[in-house]
């Protein structure tokens, strides 16, 4: 097949391994029952990574018509706009008041805007973004690639010479992986007005104290930035799995509502696991 | 489509710039994005005996008021001094005998460095080095006031 770059392209193959087992009783029976799991972990594993490497491979198309990214930017940008706004605001209100409790303890309720902004901008906006991002449009994802696979959409498209990779998936990695440091700046912000608006209305602090403090001890680099950079991470690992999931998925109704669950627990704990490496090595 | 692409261009447009309004909100509002040091200033170096918990660009201020911040810390392994390099912006020119001292903006520490204008017709020029007060050591002033006391 010829794509439109003029290269020569194959369709992914799949990756999965020989038969089903027989159901065997016994020891070795017991061991294999233990060790398919395993083995079938390591076999997605590898190929994931066989997946991911063909995303950004086949990314010419994406990067050289980037209306195809735009398309899909409105949807999983603006389309998950709304839930992070709102959640950004009720997590900025409950920072500011457990601020408060946890700091009228020690008589430093000044600080409560440094404390709230902190604990936004260096864990959870990316976090709590990036899994509301998985839940919102991670999900859409994998049930769209999924659906256009039962509905023989991508061997169509390969029929007609045009690689799905390039023209479907890889300009959705590209939109998330724009859309979600996007999404983790809006939950930033808006988390900061929610813990303004109890900090200030609700419990009485000075207007004047509570950004001078939070513009002391935040810096714009060290903390804001650092949030960003995770979230640019969050965005290939939420997008490399649901596009997995979706492409790889059974192609019946059941199997895509199986492949979207574990979009989500996939996707959850990826973002988790990863928060926690890139926290531990960007610390200081 | 279901969109028409002049929507979605412009949809997509103002979704990207008020992510770009909101990052400007927080660089001006809620996180300090001048970590640079100001180009107009001058750097005096203090010595200290003690630093107590004085750190990187732990604030500099005079009658209370923010004139600089500190620029880097280093041990001086001749005199066995700590040597606290400050910048302070250029509007603000001191005596050349005005009182560097450590000290605490809380009891929970906090600490700062501060200027008592002296009298000198002399400025300080940058890169000069003068003498500063030590931070009051909570251990020393104890073991002070127990001295004291055992000594009535």
């Amino acid at each position: 097949m010829t794509g439109e770059g003029g290269t020569v392209m194959k369709p992914l193959p799949k990756p999965q391994l020989l038969g089903k087992q027989r159901r065997e009783t016994g020891i070795a029976g017991t061991v294999r029952r233990v060790g398919w799991p395993v083995v079938e972990a390591v076999y997605n594993l590898g190929g994931g990574l066989r997946f991911s490497w063909s995303l950004f491979a086949r990314s010419g198309l994406a990067l050289r018509r980037p209306s195809l990214i735009i398309d899909h930017l409105r949807q999983i940008g603006v389309g998950t706009l709304i839930i992070i706004l709102v959640s950004g605001l009720f997590v900025g209100f409950v920072l500011g008041l457990q601020f408060y409790v946890l700091l009228e303890r020690y008589g430093q309720v000044e600080v409560i805007g440094a404390g709230v902004a902190l604990t936004l901008f260096r864990e959870l906006g990316p976090v709590a973004a990036g899994l509301l991002f998985v839940g919102c449009a991670g999900t859409s994802i994998t049930a769209a690639i999924g659906l256009k696979k039962s509905s023989e959409q991508i061997a169509a498209m390969e029929v007609m010479a045009v690689d799905p990779v390039a023209r479907e998936l890889s300009p959705r990695l590209w939109a998330s992986v724009l859309a979600l440091p996007l999404l983790t700046v809006y939950f930033d912000a808006v988390g900061v007005i929610g813990g303004y608006l109890i900090a200030v209305p609700q419990i009485g602090l000075d207007e004047g104290v509570f950004w001078m403090e939070m513009r002391e001890r935040v810096f714009f680099y060290k903390d804001f930035a650092l949030g960003i950079f995770k979230s640019v991470f969050f965005g290939f690992a939420a997008a490399i799995i649901s596009l997995y999931e979706g492409y790889y998925c059974v192609p019946t109704a059941e199997g895509v509502a199986r492949a979207t669950t574990r979009t989500v627990v996939k996707g959850s704990l990826a973002i988790l696991g990863l928060n926690f490496v890139l926290t531990a090595f960007t610390i200081e | 489509m279901l969109h028409s692409r002049r929507q979605t261009d412009f949809v997509v447009g103002l979704f990207v710039l008020a992510a770009m309004a909101a990052a400007v909100f927080i660089a001006l509002r809620a996180a300090n994005l001048t970590e640079f040091y100001g180009e107009n200033g001058y750097s005096v170096r203090v010595r200290f005996e003690n630093i107590g918990s004085l750190g990187q660009r732990s604030p500099v201020k005079s009658g209370g008021v923010k004139v600089g911040q500190v620029k880097a810390i280093s041990f001086n392994s001749e005199d066995f001094v700590a040597e606290v390099e400050l910048w302070i912006d250029s509007p603000h020119r001191f005596p050349r005998d005005s009182i560097f001292s450590i000290v605490s903006s809380n009891l929970l520490g906090g600490q700062y460095v501060s200027i008592e204008a002296g009298g000198d017709d002399e400025l300080l020029a940058g890169g000069e080095v003068v003498e500063g007060n030590s931070a009051l050591v909570l251990e020393h002033l104890i073991s002070k006031f127990l001295f004291d006391k055992a000594g009535e």
